[in-house]
């Protein structure tokens, strides 16, 4: 994949990322759900 | 050279989906009133304001968290709290590693700054001197509530001096929500 659609797709991954916890119901949840899973372990 | 290329992209990809949403939730709760489950929230404004004297801090006993907002920041976060002998505590763990350090910066703040908070539990909000306690008996009582509360209830002697020598180690810190002077 040529740098120019790597950094594209970055972009778009990046926004619908964010969009989706901004407008999804259960996304943000999701989202800090696994967060926190991962810092329970690694905070360790 | 190839494969070496699809894997640092993959591996680019694997780390700004994370690092994104992190950014976002983070903005997202910042200027609310009070936080989400992992994410700190902006200043505690609704609830009513605690006047009067001392409440007997056995009440959240079967409380699991609270919302804690340190006045220096104008930050809240979502928190587990103990009581031990009328007084209520709040802990936080991790201290020694660099991920606890990390999500717990609150406890740093609380113990280099003022120290001047707002609880709020339902829809009532104290104002506390956060005070860290280092070491000492009174924290058998906190230890237990941790045990009974937060670690599967049951409360024996080398429980509670386990949890005594994480928090006298430095890897637990323990504030006491004492009352503002």
């Amino acid at each position: 994949m040529s740098l120019k659609n790597y950094l594209l797709l970055c972009a778009g991954l990046s926004l619908a990322t964010a969009v989706s916890i901004l407008l999804v119901p259960g996304v943000a949840q999701l989202f800090e759900t696994l967060i926190l899973g991962f810092l329970f372990v690694f905070a360790n | 050279m190839k494969a070496l290329t699809i894997t640092l992209q993959a591996l680019g990809l694997l780390l700004l989906i994370p690092a994104v949403a992190m950014a976002t939730l983070r903005i997202e709760n910042a200027n609310n009133d009070g936080p989400s489950i992992a994410f700190p929230g902006g200043t505690l404004v609704s609830g009513e304001l605690h006047i009067g004297p001392e409440p007997d801090w056995r009440f959240t006993g079967d409380i699991d968290t609270v919302e804690l907002e340190l006045v220096d920041s104008g930050s809240s976060r979502l928190i587990w709290i103990q009581d031990a002998n009328g007084k209520a505590y709040i802990a936080s763990g991790y201290m020694q590693s660099f991920f606890g350090r990390l999500w717990k910066h609150w406890a740093v703040e609380a113990d280099q700054g003022s120290g001047l908070a707002v609880l709020r539990i339902g829809d009532t909000r104290y104002e506390r001197q956060l005070i860290r306690i280092h070491e000492g008996d009174e924290l058998d009582g906190v230890a237990a509530s941790i045990l009974r509360k937060y670690a599967g209830g049951t409360v024996t002697a080398e429980g509670i001096a386990a949890v005594r020598a994480q928090i006298e180690s430095g890897s637990t810190w323990i504030f006491e929500l004492a009352p503002r002077s």
